[in-house]
C-alpha cells in the first residue's frame, strides 16, 4: 500500500495529522521539511502529500511538487484572506484545508479516503448518517430563480437565520448559472451557452438538464450542483478562486455574458467548495456551509477547497 | 421632504427615485442580477445621488457587473455619489470587488451583529462618520440587543468585513 507523507515543521501538527490520517490504515511517513521530503517522494512514491503552507509556498516547495506530481493537500492554520493568492498560484495544488486543528479532521479524512477508493462524487460524504436529502432536476432554464427561492426558504423555514438563507440562494444560484451556461460544450470544447442572456425559458435536452441537491446536518449545510459536461478543470477553478482574493481592480469581465467572477462569489460565500470532475461526463460542485460555528468562532476567514478528478 | 417620487422595476428589482434638497435619492430593493439594467435610470439622475441599498437582499455576479457599470457611468460623468445603507449581500460584493464602491463615499452600511445573551441574529445599521476611526482601526464597537438588551457582539472578521471602507 503507498504511503501518505505528511510534511510540516511543528512536531504537535504532526501528530495530531498522524492520528486523523491512521484511521485510513495507510502507511503514514512524517518529515519536517520539504528537502527531507524530497527523498520519500522519490523512494516512497506516496499516493498524497500533506504539507504546511509555508513550506509548500516556498520555490523550493512548489519545484518538488512540480517535479513529483503527486496529489498535495495543503494545511492553513490561522490563515488571513491574503495568504491565499500565494497558494492559490501553485498550480499544481488540489486540495487546501484552511481551518485550525481540530476542526479539520473530518474534512482531512473525507479528503483521503475519496482519494484511496476513486469514489469522489456526492454531498453524503460529507455529512452525518440519516439526513433528508432535497433534491430539483432543472428541465428549462426559467425554472432557476424559482429553485433558488425554494432552497432559500428551506434554509430559513430550518431556522438557520437570513445570513446562511442568504448565502444558500447565492450558492445555488451562482452554481446553477455556471452549470446552464458555462458547462455544456460542444465537440470542438466551444462553449456553446456563453454568450446567452442568464435569464428567460429555454428547454433543456437531457445533457443539459442540471441536478441540484441540498441536505443539512448539524454541522453543514451542503449544496451540490452537478452537471453532465465534466469542462470544468483544476487549471480553471484554480483561475477563478484567485479572483476571490485581494481587492485588486478587473476581476468581473465586461465584454461577456457571465461576470467571470461566480465561482469566486460562492468561495467567498462558503466554508469548504468541493469539486468533483469527470472530464467529458460530469461536473459537481459541493459548497458547503458552516451552520454550527458562526464565522468568528471558527477564527478562520478562508475558504477550504477540494478539486477531485477521476 | 421628497418630491416627484417615481417607482418602477427592473427584473425583480423595485426602484424608486425621489427628488430632494439634498439630492437625488434613488432607492433599490430586491434582487440584482442580470435583469438589472441599472444603466437605464441614468437619465434619471442629475448631478447628485444618495443611493439607499438597504433593500438589496440579492446580488450575484452578473448583478455586481451591472452594478459597478452603473456606478462607473455616474462617477466618470462627475455625479457625486453617497452610498446609503449598504445591505450586508452589497458590503460583501463591495469587499470582492473594488469597482463595486469605488469613486462613491459609503455614509452607512449594514452589519452582522450576534447577541451574547440570547443569540439573536441583527443587521445593524453603521453611521461611518460617527466611528469612522475605530472602524479604519478595524474594530466595530458592540450594540445593544433589541430583543434583550443584552451586548451583542459583531459576527464577522473585521479585516474582511470593513475592507470596502479602505
Amino acid at each position: 500500500m503507498r504511503p501518505i507523507l505528511i510534511v510540516h515543521g511543528d512536531k504537535k501538527t504532526q501528530r495530531q495529522v498522524h492520528r486523523i490520517l491512521g484511521g485510513t490504515f495507510c502507511p503514514i511517513e512524517l518529515c519536517d521539511t520539504v528537502a527531507q521530503a524530497e527523498a520519500r517522494l522519490r523512494d516512497s512514491n506516496p499516493f498524497l502529500l500533506v504539507c504546511d503552507h509555508q513550506q509548500m509556498i516556498t520555490e523550493h516547495g512548489r519545484t518538488v511538487l512540480a517535479r513529483h506530481g503527486v496529489p498535495c493537500l495543503v494545511l492553513m492554520h490561522d490563515p488571513e484572506p491574503d495568504d491565499l493568492s500565494g497558494i492559490l498560484g501553485v498550480e499544481s495544488l488540489s486540495y487546501l484545508l484552511a481551518n485550525p486543528m481540530p476542526l479539520l479532521a473530518e474534512e482531512m479524512s473525507v479528503t483521503v479516503h475519496k482519494l484511496m477508493r476513486r469514489d469522489i462524487f456526492g454531498l453524503e460524504k460529507y455529512l452525518a448518517w440519516g439526513l433528508e436529502m432535497r433534491e430539483h432536476t432543472v428541465t428549462d432554464c426559467a425554472q432557476r430563480p424559482e429553485i433558488v427561492d425554494q432552497v432559500a426558504a428551506a434554509v430559513q423555514d430550518a431556522g438557520f437565520g437570513p445570513r446562511v438563507a442568504a448565502a444558500a440562494s447565492l450558492i445555488a444560484d451562482e452554481l446553477l448559472s455556471n452549470a446552464l451556461y458555462n458547462a455544456p460544450v460542444d465537440d470542438a470544447g466551444h462553449h456553446f451557452r456563453g454568450d446567452e442572456p442568464r435569464h428567460g425559458p429555454r428547454a433543456l435536452d437531457a445533457r443539459e438538464q442540471v441536478t441540484l441537491r441540498y441536505a443539512c446536518d448539524a454541522r453543514f449545510l451542503a449544496i451540490e450542483v452537478t452537471d453532465r459536461y465534466g469542462s470544468l478543470d483544476r487549471k480553471t477553478i484554480l483561475r477563478c478562486l484567485a479572483k476571490s482574493t485581494g481587492r485588486t481592480a478587473e476581476k468581473v469581465s465586461m465584454g461577456t455574458r457571465g461576470a467571470g467572477i461566480g465561482l469566486a462569489t460562492v468561495y467567498g460565500t462558503c466554508n469548504h467548495l468541493v469539486f468533483n470532475l469527470e472530464p467529458g461526463v460530469r461536473s459537481q460542485v459541493i459548497a458547503l456551509v458552516d451552520v454550527r460555528f458562526r464565522p468568528a468562532e471558527l477564527s478562520n476567514a478562508v475558504c477550504s477547497f477540494g478539486v477531485f478528478a477521476i | 421632504m421628497s418630491a416627484a417620487a417615481t417607482n418602477q422595476s427592473l427584473g425583480r428589482l423595485e426602484i424608486g427615485v425621489s427628488r430632494t434638497p439634498d439630492g437625488d435619492v434613488l432607492t433599490l430593493k430586491g434582487q440584482l442580477d442580470d435583469q438589472a439594467t441599472l444603466s437605464e435610470l441614468l437619465d434619471q439622475i442629475g448631478t447628485h445621488v444618495i443611493i439607499d441599498l438597504g433593500g438589496i437582499r440579492f446580488i450575484n455576479s452578473v448583478g455586481v457587473r451591472e452594478w459597478i457599470v452603473f456606478l462607473g457611468a455616474l462617477v466618470e460623468r462627475g455625479t457625486r455619489v453617497v452610498l446609503r445603507r449598504c445591505s450586508e449581500p452589497m458590503v460583501h460584493q463591495m469587499n470582492m470587488v473594488v469597482e463595486a464602491g469605488a469613486g462613491a463615499q459609503v455614509e452607512s452600511f449594514f452589519a452582522p451583529f450576534v447577541c451574547s445573551g440570547c443569540g439573536s441574529e441583527q443587521s445593524v445599521a453603521i453611521q461611518v462618520a460617527l466611528i469612522k476611526d475605530q472602524l479604519l482601526a478595524r474594530t466595530v464597537p458592540p450594540q445593544p440587543c433589541p430583543d434583550c438588551g443584552d451586548s451583542m457582539r459583531f459576527d464577522d472578521f473585521p479585516n474582511r468585513y470593513l475592507l470596502f471602507l479602505e
